[in-house]
């Protein structure tokens, strides 16, 4: 069933304002709690060629029978780079405040078991900063192991993808974006989230923490629309210090995929991650393997950080690695292949503040990567590329 | 009479040094010292007592409810005092910062509700007297009969 925009707006609008009587009926301060976070980011690389960005380029046939990458579409206009504006998205070697975000969580509790909650997020878009509905469901406590949620819900994949937006709940700058970005150069593991059902078992034996949980829905993306995905999520934790998680979802790509060959094909996600804060020591690491109904689209990602916490300060080395299309049988101008390594520091220097900064050489062996450029003739990055950033994150 | 006062003054200086040395220590002590804790419920609630380990797990959102299926509900203290940074360490077993850190990818992730942050020992004391399903912690000395303790930590 394709659960539209308009019709789950509706249905969130009219259940929230049934419940939200109730609310008010009822002590309100008792009923509604409001928190938030925000995010000061500064990032800058040293070539013009922006990463990370949105560069939206076709594959189509060259003549000759072979398909190659399109350069980036309205890549020759005046005062871009490939096309791409900072608006856009993408860093470069003119810096970058865009990674910027607040976020605003409310939670109202209906009763014992129903609650509705959503989250707020402002980000910069197209050079001014705009507020959207990062996610907001409705969740039903079957009982003290089962609940189910619907409406706009962050997409339970990847270790840290559900709070991807709150830079003080991790320690990097950014969460691994070789694995994490959900821009569609990336290797589209992960998108922030999805409209449809969740159904969320949790239970517990001694030290041990189990999570299943089922989710079905749809994704809309620019540039693509995934429809009746299904996907499952097990983690298991052990003391609250390390976990392991492994999740699956696969949806069928329709309405305006960016390119027409992947109209009507599978997108399968398969993932597998372990994390772990063993009193000073922190370490994560995932593995993901995606198709998209066409070799060229096939990739893997992997990312593995480990660092120690020196009471207020936190050391961080991250590795991330990209292939997307590197197969047999694809012409090697539309292979990608990109490393990336990263050091990162943060200072709790205040109770719920944190700074950081964070160095990061991205190296690209094929392609081009999560550069915003086309594989034949638009501007190239240079083969590795240096990344600086700084943030400040805040709860509260 | 002038010179009996001079005669005193080294004294008199001398013990009023001692005196506010004293005083101070002893206002140190009271800030550093680890003061006993009590985790406290409504009296009419029909829990006798608990176990470090139950209150970990209801601190962490992992017990949600009271053995008998009644609602609980979970109230912390203000962040950044010594006193729930010793509770968070002894009895949750993390660093304030950790546990921050643990409710915030919860909270902001739309899995869990983090305790009622209701700030001094006075208000959590009101809070649990007026709530029949409420669970928190004060400071031991605090403890009156508005509230039953049902662990205490030393």
């Amino acid at each position: 069933m394709l659960i539209t925009q308009k019709r789950l707006a509706t249905i969130i609008i009219s259940s929230s304002l049934l419940m939200v009587q109730s609310v008010y009926a009822a002590d309100w301060t008792e009923k509604v709690t409001i928190r938030g976070f925000a995010s000061a980011v500064y990032q800058q690389t040293d070539d013009p060629v922006f990463f990370n960005g949105d560069c939206a380029r076709e594959f189509a046939d060259n003549g000759s029978g072979v398909v190659v990458a399109q350069p980036c579409a309205n890549s020759t206009d005046p005062g871009t780079v490939n096309g791409v504006t900072p608006a856009n998205g993408g860093i470069n070697e003119d810096g970058s405040f865009r990674r910027t975000r607040i976020g605003l969580n409310i939670n109202a509790n209906i009763n014992e078991r129903v609650t509705l909650q959503t989250q707020f997020l402002v980000l910069e878009e197209e050079d001014e900063y705009k507020m959207h509905l990062d996610w907001g469901f409705i969740s039903v406590g079957l009982n003290d192991n089962n609940t189910v949620r619907a409406g706009e819900l962050r997409l339970p994949v990847g270790l840290v993808n559900e709070f991807q937006s709150v830079g003080f709940s991790f320690p990097w700058i950014e969460a691994p974006q070789l694995f994490y970005t959900s821009d569609f150069n990336g290797p589209n593991v992960t998108r922030e989230s999805y409209r449809g059902l969740n159904y969320l078992w949790q239970g517990y034996a001694d030290d041990w923490a189990f999570t299943t949980e089922i989710f079905y829905g749809d994704i809309a993306l620019e540039g693509m629309s995934l429809n009746g995905m299904f996907g499952a999520t097990l983690k298991a934790e052990w003391d609250d210090a390390v976990y392991a998680q492994a999740s699956t979802y696969s949806g069928k790509m329709l309405y305006e995929p960016r390119m027409a060959a992947m109209l009507g094909e599978t997108h399968q996600v398969s993932t597998f991650g372990m994390g772990g804060d063993l009193s000073s020591f922190l370490f994560y690491a995932e593995y993901a393997h995606v198709t998209m109904g066409m070799d060229v689209q096939e990739s893997n990602a992997w990312y593995t950080s480990v660092g120690y916490q020196f009471e207020e300060i936190t050391l961080m080395l991250t590795y991330q690695d990209m292939t997307k299309g590197d197969v047999a049988g694809v012409d090697d101008a539309l292979k990608n292949s990109q490393t990336m390594s990263s050091a990162s520091l943060r200072y709790d220097f205040a109770y719920n503040t944190a700074l950081k900064f964070e160095l990061s050489q991205i190296d690209t062996e094929k392609g081009v990567g999560l550069f915003a450029a086309g594989a034949t003739t638009d501007l190239k990055p240079a083969d590795s590329v240096n990344m600086f950033g700084m943030a400040l994150e805040v709860l509260f | 009479m002038m010179h009996l006062f001079n005669k005193m003054s080294p004294f008199c200086i001398r013990r009023s040094i001692c005196a506010f040395m004293v005083l101070m220590f002893s206002m140190l002590w009271q800030v550093t010292a680890m003061a006993d804790i009590a985790v406290i419920a409504n009296p009419a609630s029909a829990i006798g007592s608990i176990d470090a380990a139950t209150v970990k797990r209801i601190y962490l959102g992992k017990l949600k409810s009271w053995p008998d299926g009644s609602s609980l509900t979970v109230v912390d203290s203000s962040a950044g005092t010594a006193m729930r940074q010793q509770f968070l360490k002894q009895v949750v077993g993390k660093k304030e910062i950790k546990f921050d850190s643990y409710w915030s990818r919860k909270a902001f992730s739309g899995k869990g509700t983090p305790p009622k942050n209701l700030g001094s020992d006075a208000d959590i004391k009101a809070y649990i007297a007026a709530n029949v399903g409420s669970i928190g912690y004060i400071n031991a000395a605090q403890v009156d009969a508005t509230v039953k303790v049902l662990m205490k930590i030393k």
